[in-house]
C-alpha cells in the first residue's frame, strides 16, 4: 500500500545524495581533475554535521540549516587540502584521491571516538543528539497531515535544497562566464592561461565547490540514512565512488549527469522498497533485486558502447564502438606546468 | 669485501646516473617513515590530551612502546604467532596483485570483489563438503577448493578486462559495479542460501571446528610455508619486471596509451594477462584469509573492507613487488598486534589503529614533496669539504652562527608591534628619556624665572640637534633605505619633538 510512497521517499533521499556527489565529482572533473575523493568529503561533511550536531546542542530542527553551510563551507577548506596535494605538488590525482579517503575515514574516526565517550576496553558507543540531527521536514510546521510513511516526508529540506542546487550548477556551469572557465582549463589549460583565465585559481575554486557539493550530500545521508539506525560509524557505504561512474554514464553534460543520476537513484529506490510489497513475494529474492541497479547500469554501459551503421558495401548494418572517453575533458588527469613546453 | 660488494649487479643498480632513480625512491622511503612518524606523534600526543585518557603515554612514548611491541608481541601471546604468517601472506598477496596493475596503469579496484566471490564459493563448497563427509574433509578437497579460488578469482578479474577492452567500459566503473554486485550474491547465498547464517545479527557463516584440526591445511609450518610461496611469487615479479620481456611490456603499457603501435605488441593481451595473473594471486589470497584465517564469512555492510588496503600496501612500496613484501610485514604486524596489544596494554582503541596506516598512505601519496629534499648528500658535501679542508668546519659553523644571528636579528626586527620595534627602540628611547628629563628640569623651572626662558631654548635646539644626529645615524633620514616602519618611526619622532616645541611656545605665549 506504501509501496509508492516508500520509493518516492526513497528516491528523494538517494537522488539528493547521489546527485549532489555527482555535481561535486562534475565540478572537479571539468576543470580537468579526476576527483576519487568525493567519498572521503562525504564522510568528512557527514562527521562535521553530527560533530557541530553534538557540539551545540542545539534543539531546533531549524539550527541545522546554519549547521548544513557551517559543516560543508569547512569541508571545502578541507577539499583544498586535496587541491595542494594533486595540483600543486602534482602527484597522480587517483593516489591523492586514495590518501584524502584515507585521510577522511581516520579523522571521521578520531572525531567520532573523541565525541562518543571513548572507552578503550568496550565497544564504542557512537550515538550523538540523533533527536536534533533527524530529518528537517516542513510538514511538521505546516498544517498538514502528519503520516510517518506518507508522501509528507517529501517535503523535506533536502528536497528543495537539491532542486535548487541542480539548477544553481546548470545555471553556474552553462550560462555564466566563471562557469565556462572550468570546461576551458579542463579541455585545453594552455590555451586558457593564453588568454588571461588563471588556471591554478580555477582548479582551486572546483575543488572547493566539489568539496561543498560533496559534504552536503553526506550531510543528507546522515539525517536520512543514519538516522534511522541511530548509527553513524564514519563511512557512507562507498556511494561516493557510485557517483564517478554515474559523470561517465552521464558523459559529462550537466543535464545528462542530472538525468543520470536521478534514473539510477529511481532504480536503486525500487529494487530496494519492491521486496516489501506483499503480492509479489519477492522477500527471498530481495539482495538479487538490490544488485539490480548496478547491472542494469552495466548492461546500459556495454550496449551503448556499440552503434549500428549502415553499411555500403552490404545489406547487414556495421557495428562501430563509441568511445566513452571521448566525451571527457580533453586534459582530465593530466598536470598543467606553465614553464613548461608542449610538443 | 667492498670492492667485490660493488661489483654485484644489485649494488651496481645503485650507481651512476642510471641508479639514481632508485637511490630517490629507497632516500624517499625512509622520508615517508620519518615524516609519518613524525606527524603521527604529535597527533597522538594531542590526542592524548584532548581525551584525557593513558595519562602514562607521550606521543613520542606510545610509538616507541608500539614499534617495541611488534617485535616483543610475538612471544608474549601465542595467538599471534599463529596468525601473523597468514596475515601476512593475505596483505602481500593482494599487495602485490594491486601493483601489477598499477604498474601497467590499470586501476583493479576489484580487488575487494574478487575476494568476496573466491570467499563466498570457498565457504559453501567446504560447509558441503563438510555435510557430505561428517566433518572428515580431505586434504584433496581443500586443495579442490583452493584450484576453484584461483580460477573464479581470475575469471572475476578478467571480466573486468574484456569490459575495458572490447565493450569500451571504464575499468574504474565496471570494477565498483561488480564489487556490489558479487557483494549482493554473497549476502543472498549467506542469509537466504542453503549454508545461512545461524543469526541475522551477525550475518556470518562459520566452518565446523573439526574441518581445520589434524589436517594438512591446519598445520602451522604449512602457514610459514605458504607465506614463503607468496615471497617467492614476489621475486618472480621482481625478475618479471626486471629482465624479462613480457614484463617490459606490461610496464611499458603504463607509460603511453599508444605504445603498443610503436612497439608492436598486443596491447589487449598484456592486459588480460596483467588482470588474470592479479586475479590469480587474489584468489590464493583469499584461501588464505577466509578460509585458513578466519575460518567464516562475514557479510558486513559492503564490499570486504581488506581488499581497499591493498592499495595503500602496494603504494608504500611504490608499485616493486620487493617492496610490497616489506610495506606488507608492517600492515600484518599492525593488524596482528591491534586486537590484544591495543586493548591491554596501551589503553586506546584499535580503530585508532586506522591513523598509523592512514597517515602513512598519505605521505607516500605525496611523497613527490621529498623530490628535492637531499640529506644525504648535504651531508656527504660537508664531510667532502671537512676532509679536504681542515678550516672547513669552523668556518662552516661560524658563517652558520652568523646566519643564525642574522635571522634572529631578522625576526627581532621584523617583530613590530603597532610600529614599534624591538631592538631598535632603545636609542630612540634615550631621546625621549633626556627630552623627557629637558621637560621637567628646564620647562618647568622657567615657568617662574625669565632668565632661564633663553636657557630652555637654547638646550632645546641642542636636543634637536642631537636628536636628528642619531637619526641620520640610525639610516632615518636616508630616502633609499626608508621602509614603511622607519616612515612611522621618524614620523612620531618628529610629532613627540614637535608636541615638546609647542608646549614651549605656548609658555611663552602665557607670559
Amino acid at each position: 500500500m506504501y509501496f509508492l510512497s516508500n520509493t518516492l521517499h526513497f528516491w528523494s533521499v538517494f537522488g539528493a545524495i547521489f546527485l549532489l556527489a555527482t555535481l561535486a565529482a562534475l565540478f572537479s572533473e571539468r576543470a580537468g581533475i579526476i576527483n576519487i575523493a568525493i567519498n572521503g568529503f562525504m564522510i568528512i561533511g557527514a562527521t562535521l554535521y553530527s560533530y557541530f550536531g553534538w557540539a551545540f546542542g542545539a534543539t531546533s530542527p531549524f539550527a541545522q540549516i546554519p549547521i548544513f553551510l557551517l559543516a560543508a563551507l569547512l569541508t571545502g577548506v578541507f577539499a583544498l587540502i586535496f587541491y595542494c596535494f594533486a595540483v600543486k605538488i602534482k602527484s597522480n590525482h587517483i593516489i591523492a584521491g586514495i590518501a584524502m579517503n584515507t585521510l577522511a575515514v581516520t579523522f571521521a574516526v578520531v572525531v567520532l571516538l573523541t565525541v562518543s565517550g571513548y572507552d578503550p576496553l568496550s565497544n564504542t558507543k557512537r550515538n550523538i543528539n540523533w533527536k536534533f540531527l533527524r530529518d528537517l521536514n516542513l510538514s511538521e510546521y505546516l498544517t498538514l497531515a502528519q503520516d510517518p510513511y506518507g508522501f509528507s516526508r517529501l517535503l523535506a529540506f533536502r528536497s528543495f535544497l537539491t532542486v535548487f542546487l541542480a539548477f544553481l550548477v546548470w545555471f553556474v556551469l552553462e550560462k555564466t562566464r566563471w562557469g565556462l572557465r572550468f570546461k576551458a582549463v579542463g579541455e585545453n589549460p594552455r590555451a586558457a592561461d593564453s588568454v588571461g583565465v588563471n588556471v591554478f585559481a580555477t582548479k582551486l575554486h572546483a575543488c572547493f565547490i566539489s568539496g561543498v557539493l560533496a559534504a552536503f550530500a553526506g550531510q543528507i545521508f546522515v539525517s536520512a540514512v543514519a538516522v534511522s539506525i541511530n548509527t553513524f560509524y564514519g563511512n557512507v557505504s562507498g556511494l561516493g565512488f557510485i557517483s564517478l561512474t554515474l559523470i561517465i554514464i552521464g558523459r559529462w553534460g550537466v543535464k545528462r549527469v542530472v538525468a543520470s543520476s536521478l534514473i539510477f537513484a529511481l532504480i536503486y529506490s525500487i529494487s530496494n522498497t519492491i521486496q516489501y510489497v506483499p503480492t509479489l513475494q519477492l522477500k527471498d529474492y530481495s539482495f538479487f533485486l538490490q544488485a539490480a541497479p548496478f547491472v542494469i547500469t552495466l548492461l546500459f554501459q556495454v550496449f551503448s558502447s556499440f552503434r549500428l551503421v549502415a553499411s555500403k558495401t552490404s545489406k547487414l548494418p556495421r557495428i562501430v564502438l563509441v568511445k566513452h572517453n571521448s566525451f571527457a575533458p580533453a586534459a582530465v588527469g593530466k598536470h598543467y606546468d606553465p614553464n613548461k613546453r608542449e610538443v | 669485501m667492498f670492492k667485490t660488494l660493488k661489483n654485484t649487479w644489485w649494488a651496481q643498480s645503485f650507481q651512476g646516473e642510471s641508479g639514481q632513480a632508485l637511490r630517490r625512491q629507497v632516500a624517499k622511503f625512509f622520508y615517508v617513515i620519518f615524516a609519518s612518524l613524525i606527524v603521527l606523534s604529535i597527533i597522538f600526543t594531542i590526542f592524548f590530551k584532548v581525551t584525557k585518557l593513558s595519562s602514562a603515554y607521550s606521543g613520542v612514548g606510545f610509538l616507541a612502546k608500539l614499534f617495541l611491541l611488534f617485535f616483543a608481541g610475538y612471544q608474549d601471546n601465542g595467538w599471534s604467532v599463529g596468525e601473523f604468517p597468514k596475515i601476512w601472506t593475505f596483505y602481500l598477496l593482494i599487495g602485490l596483485a594491486s601493483a601489477l596493475c598499477f604498474r601497467s596503469r590499470i586501476f583493479n579496484i576489484g580487488i575487494s570483489g574478487q575476494l568476496i566471490v573466491a570467499g563466498t564459493v570457498a565457504i559453501n563448497l567446504l560447509k558441503h563438503f563438510e555435510g557430505t563427509t561428517q566433518n572428515n574433509v580431505t586434504t584433496a578437497h581443500f586443495f579442490l577448493v583452493l584450484f576453484l579460488c584461483c580460477l573464479l578469482s581470475s575469471f572475476a578479474s578478467l571480466l573486468i578486462g574484456v569490459l575495458k577492452l572490447y565493450f569500451n567500459t571504464h575499468e574504474v566503473i565496471s570494477s565498483i559495479f561488480l564489487n556490489w554486485t558479487f557483494y549482493y550474491v554473497a549476502k543472498h547465498s549467506f542469509t537466504v542460501g542453503r549454508y545461512a547464517a545461524a543469526s541475522p545479527t551477525t550475518k556470518s557463516v562459520a566452518l565446523a571446528y573439526t574441518t581445520l584440526t589434524n589436517n594438512f591445511f591446519g598445520a602451522a609450518w604449512l602457514h610459514w610455508m605458504l607465506l614463503t610461496l607468496a615471497v617467492l611469487l614476489a621475486l618472480a615479479c621482481f625478475v618479471l619486471f626486471r629482465w624479462t620481456t613480457l614484463g617490459f611490456k606490461l610496464e611499458a603499457m603504463g607509460m603511453s596509451s599508444k605504445i603498443e603501435r610503436y612497439a608492436g605488441f598486443s596491447r589487449s593481451r598484456q592486459t588480460l594477462l596483467a588482470l588474470g595473473f592479479s586475479g590469480f594471486l587474489v584468489g590464493i589470497a583469499a584461501f588464505v584469509y577466509y578460509v585458513l584465517k578466519e575460518q567464516e564469512f562475514r557479510v558486513g555492510f559492503g564490499p570486504e573492507v581488506k581488499g581497499f588496503e591493498a592499495f595503500g600496501i602496494s603504494l608504500l612500496a611504490y608499485n616493486s613487488p620487493l617492496g610490497v613484501v616489506l610495506t606488507s610485514w608492517f600492515f600484518a604486524s599492525l593488524d596482528v598486534q591491534s586486537l590484544w596489544v591495543s586493548t591491554a596494554t596501551l589503553e586506546i582503541n584499535s580503530e585508532i589503529l586506522t591513523l598509523i596506516k592512514g597517515t602513512f598512505t598519505i605521505f607516500a601519496a605525496v611523497a613527490t614533496i621529498f623530490d628535492r629534499f637531499k640529506l644525504f648528500r648535504s651531508l656527504k658535501h660537508t664531510f667532502l669539504y671537512l676532509k679536504a679542508d681542515k678550516k672547513f668546519l669552523p668556518t662552516y659553523f661560524g658563517f652558520k652562527k652568523q646566519l643564525f644571528l642574522a635571522v634572529l636579528r631578522g625576526w627581532f626586527q621584523s617583530a613590530t608591534i603597532f610600529g614599534k620595534t624591538l631592538v631598535k627602540r632603545p636609542t630612540i628611547w634615550k631621546q625621549q628619556k633626556k627630552l623627557r628629563e629637558f621637560t621637567t628640569q628646564y620647562l618647568w623651572a622657567a615657568q617662574t624665572d625669565d632668565a632661564q626662558k633663553e636657557q630652555a631654548f637654547l638646550a632645546y635646539n641642542k636636543m634637536k640637534k642631537t636628536v636628528e644626529l642619531t637619526l641620520t645615524q640610525a639610516g632615518y633620514y636616508d630616502q633609499r633605505k626608508h621602509t614603511q616602519r622607519q616612515k612611522l618611526l621618524r614620523k612620531t619622532l618628529r610629532y613627540e619633538l614637535s608636541v615638546y616645541k609647542n608646549s614651549l611656545l605656548n609658555f611663552q605665549g602665557n607670559n
